[in-house]
């Protein structure tokens, strides 16, 4: 009957239904991040390739300042180091206390500086190209979505041609022409700046479209609710519907799409500075590093297999991340 | 000889020529259960794309004038097989060496009887003239144009454009100079050329060329062979190769043993993607790949391979090549900069970037220690080969000039760009690395050659193209036209000293060859005190050649390249 009060047993309570005010009784819905994140938490691999993409992007900041504080020398050569056939002296590619990971053959410079100094130059592009194409491709696909009948035919049909083109074979094949427009037109510096320019956008201008096409996904299937209608009613500008009532609803793909494209872009960007399109030594990144390296799988193979295993590494780890995420955010979609 | 060699990217420029041969697979030509016979069928490997052409007139790469000059394209005279580091040259189509009785102003060759195209019909004096007056078309030449190079040097009052747009005038400029009567040519230079003999032995300038056979630049991938092979199917395709089988109209008896003893029945030309492939084959020596054998050095990375039964198959051999930096003497003016540059450049440290000793040893000049007539250069052998900062410091007084360093973009030339870059450094001087594309257009020669080049000091190497300090000194640093846009010779650097000029032509005119080479070395010297060049190196060949490879001989008359010559399948 009325104004009886529930006697709290042993054991979680029970879902207090008569007071609702805020602050009485135990919480113990939770909101959709906070299930997420507890889900996110519970996988033990993610959360060791969570760690590992924290580590690398903490290593990828600490780098300039050590090279900058003179720790990491990049740049020293250490000939000195190198046997007659200009290979490191010593097991394991010249392995020691001061050179853990050895020295480069021919010239002497210390390995390991060279791959921790380049993966802050590979992750900056990654990240910054990552970024660009994000953006493009979030406003692309809302605004495709939202409008609709033309406006929508014709970014799908931008979406289609650009996906059509050969990307690194056109890459090669205009970078010394657009390198020419950059540092000419542009006014930006030649070296690296130039160089690390020409490949953000490139990889910007190429990688917008799978997530255009999953935002745009996403917006059809919001624009029908009800908020959506309200804010039209109230007369809302279509920019203001895009950004203020759209694009806060599409954050959990947006971030899982973000976390897979990083390592694409990490592997595109050292194939690319592998095929030397990008930064130019001495300045190196994991991609120019192995460049050099490759020759010298036989003969160094420790100067061989250290990018290399870096890159994969990285890459394994970000994708198990991205995957971590998206069964978090969306556990009902089949693995 | 080919300098053009050093325009490759740095791989096959270390690998010099890779020859490719196709291996025959599957023919009775095999050779392989040791008959003793020496026909069996061999393969030249080389990195894909390392030729410009086939076309006479446009083939100035070094390897490859080693490989046709035995194999299809012979000349008036040759440089026998030899092991002897100062061969005598013999003759080759024409009857003797050639005859001059004014000191080598007029040359005059009679030709043999009985010469044959691949096609049947017979090759004439005319055909001689004809190949020249091809060699005057730059569109022919393919960029190359070092035949004409030297023949504005000798013969500078020609003025003729190529068989295709000359004007009767230049007909009859031509005409004036080089001339046929029945089986006899004369060539009338301006200037003496006192080793003409040489010079037609090493070009292919002074080749005849069938005139019915001329099809323009559509030739380009052409050849028309007077020599024992031909090649099968016509055309030579710079992707894949080609396949050299016997040319039935050659005659052996218009020809001698010591020239082309051309022992194998097919010579493959085969060729291989990428160089660590090729080396990778090499080193494995399985199958066909037992019959191969390539002109290009070993690259460094491979050096830790060349152990046991390998290094049994390792050839080395001097080398006719020197490694240097070339200075642009119209942005480094001071030769106080120019020698500190040179004073800080530390060359043990470039050779072992480089790969180390077995790649050359420091060298004091653009000319080769092998060469005859060879110096210590006496100011550049005082400096310290590990670079002396303190000395360079000294001579800049204080300053710290910007300079730009350009040089072709490989990982191996990368890391020689780092040891000069820090030696440089150390002494004070700020400097950017410019290097350039191995696509790029203009190629790394077209940046380097124009006169507007955007960087101080650039890569350079040089082979002469015929045994002689002649073909050294002057092409590099004899100074430019003043209207020059683009280097004459090799000189592009723009050096430009009268004094080196006046001894380059006092060594011209004089008729004692002793006084000659004495001239020549003191040009050199000077232009060292001058600061014209940074020495680095003299290079040393060391070639990996299949098991069943016999009679690989890298000598004199193939700029130090196995000859084509003598090789056979064991």
């Amino acid at each position: 009957m009325s104004n009886v009060t529930m006697v709290p047993l042993a054991g979680p309570p029970a879902p207090d239904t008569e007071s609702r005010e805020p602050g009485t009784g135990p919480v113990t819905s939770r909101s959709p991040g906070r299930l997420a994140w507890d889900r996110f938490r519970a996988d033990k691999k993610t959360i060791a390739a969570a760690i590992i993409v924290l580590l690398t992007v903490i290593l990828a900041i600490l780098a300039p300042i050590l090279v900058a504080t003179g720790v990491l020398m990049p740049y020293k050569l250490n000939q000195n180091l190198l046997d007659d056939i200009s290979l490191p002296v010593g097991a394991f590619g010249g392995i020691s206390w001061d050179h853990p990971l050895g020295v480069e053959p021919g010239i002497g410079r210390d390995v390991l500086a060279r791959i921790w100094y380049g993966l802050t130059f590979s992750i900056t592009i990654s990240l910054t190209a990552a970024i660009i194409s994000m953006v493009i491709g979030v406003v692309l696909g809302i605004i495709a979505g939202t409008s609709g009948g033309w406006v929508d035919a014709i970014i799908g049909r931008i979406i289609d041609l650009v996906l059509s083109f050969p990307q690194t074979l056109m890459l090669l094949a205009l970078s010394a022409t657009m390198l020419a427009f950059i540092t000419g037109t542009l006014k930006i510096p030649a070296g690296d700046l130039a160089q690390a320019f020409y490949v953000t956008a490139v990889l910007a201008v190429f990688g917008w479209m799978g997530i255009a096409r999953i935002v745009r996904g996403q917006v059809l299937s919001l624009r029908e609710r009800e908020f959506v209608e309200a804010a039209k009613l109230f007369g809302a500008s279509k920019p203001r519907i895009w950004f203020r009532e759209m694009l806060p609803n599409l954050w959990a793909p947006i971030l899982v799409q973000f976390t897979l494209m990083l390592p694409a872009y990490i592997s595109a960007e050292a194939a690319l500075s592998y095929l030397g399109v990008s930064i130019q030594e001495p300045t190196p990144t994991l991609g120019n590093v192995m460049r050099v390296s490759i020759s010298y799988a036989q003969a160094d193979p420790v100067f061989f297999l250290a990018p290399a295993v870096i890159i994969v590494i990285i890459v394994v780890a970000f994708n198990l991340v991205g995957d971590g995420l998206r069964d978090a955010l969306d556990p009902r979609s089949n693995r | 000889m080919t300098k053009k060699l050093f325009s490759r990217l740095g791989v096959t420029a270390l690998a010099g020529v890779v020859a490719v041969s196709l291996a025959a697979c599957g023919t009775s030509t095999e050779g392989g259960e040791d008959t003793g016979a020496k026909n069996g069928a061999v393969t030249y490997l080389e990195v894909a794309g390392i030729y410009d052409g086939v076309d006479p007139a446009a083939v100035y790469l070094g390897t490859e004038i080693a490989a046709f000059r035995r194999l299809v394209y012979r000349g008036l005279t040759a440089l026998p097989i030899t092991d002897d580091p100062n061969p005598e040259v013999q003759a080759d189509l024409a009857t003797d060496t050639g005859t001059t009785d004014d000191g080598g102003l007029t040359w005059t060759y009679t030709i043999k009887d009985g010469l044959k195209w691949e096609d049947g019909s017979d090759l004439t004096a005319e055909d001689f003239l004809y190949g020249l007056k091809r060699a005057y078309d730059s569109d022919l030449t393919n960029g190359t144009g070092v035949g004409t190079t030297y023949l504005a040097q000798y013969a500078p009052s020609v003025d003729y454009a190529g068989p295709f747009v000359s004007t009767p005038e230049q007909d009859a400029s031509f005409a004036e100079h080089f001339s046929v009567e029945g089986n006899t040519i004369t060539y009338k230079f301006d200037v003496p050329w006192p080793d003409f003999p040489l010079a037609a032995a090493g070009l292919f300038t002074t080749d005849p060329y069938q005139e019915s056979f001329d099809n323009g630049t559509q030739n380009l991938w052409k050849i028309n062979s007077n020599g024992p092979y031909k090649l099968e199917g016509g055309d030579f395709d710079n992707n894949v190769g080609g396949k050299f089988v016997r040319n039935e109209n050659y005659d052996p008896a218009t020809d001698s043993k010591d020239l082309r003893e051309a022992l194998p029945d097919v010579v493959n030309f085969e060729w291989v993607a990428d160089p660590d492939t090729l080396y990778n084959r090499l080193v494995a020596d399985a199958g066909d790949d037992q019959y191969a054998w390539t002109s290009g050095n070993i690259p460094a990375n491979f050096y830790s391979q060349i152990t046991g039964p390998v290094a049994d198959r390792a050839v080395e051999s001097t080398s006719p090549y020197t490694r240097f930096l070339m200075i642009n003497s119209l942005t480094l003016t001071d030769p106080d900069v120019r020698r500190a540059l040179i004073v800080a450049t530390n060359k043990t440290g470039v050779i072992q970037a480089w790969g180390g000793d077995h790649f050359g040893t420091p060298g004091t000049s653009i000319i080769a220690s092998a060469l005859p007539g060879w110096v210590e250069n006496p100011t550049n052998a005082a400096d310290n080969p590990d670079g002396d900062a303190e000395a360079a410091k000294a001579l800049l007084k204080g300053a710290t000039p910007a300079i730009t360093y350009a040089f072709a973009d490989t990982p191996i030339n990368q890391a020689v760009a780092a040891v000069l870059q820090e030696s440089w450094q150390a002494a004070g001087f700020v400097v950017t690395l410019n290097p350039i594309a191995p696509d790029a257009t203009p190629g790394y020669y077209g940046q380097v050659s124009q006169k507007e080049k955007g960087f101080d000091v650039f890569m350079a190497g040089w082979a002469s193209d015929w045994a002689s300090l002649f073909a050294v000194v002057s092409p590099i640093l004899y100074s430019n036209p003043a209207d020059a846009t683009a280097g004459v010779g090799f000189n592009y650097g723009f050096y430009s000293n009268p004094e080196v000029d006046a001894l380059i032509d006092e060594a011209t005119n004089s008729t004692d060859p002793a006084e000659q080479v004495t001239l020549l070395q003191q040009a050199d010297a000077l232009a060292a005190e001058d600061g014209a060049y940074v020495p680095l190196l003299n290079q040393k060949n060391w070639f990996l050649h299949g098991s069943k490879i016999g009679g690989f001989l890298p000598d004199a008359a193939s700029s130090y390249y196995p000859d084509f010559g003598s090789i056979y399948a064991k």
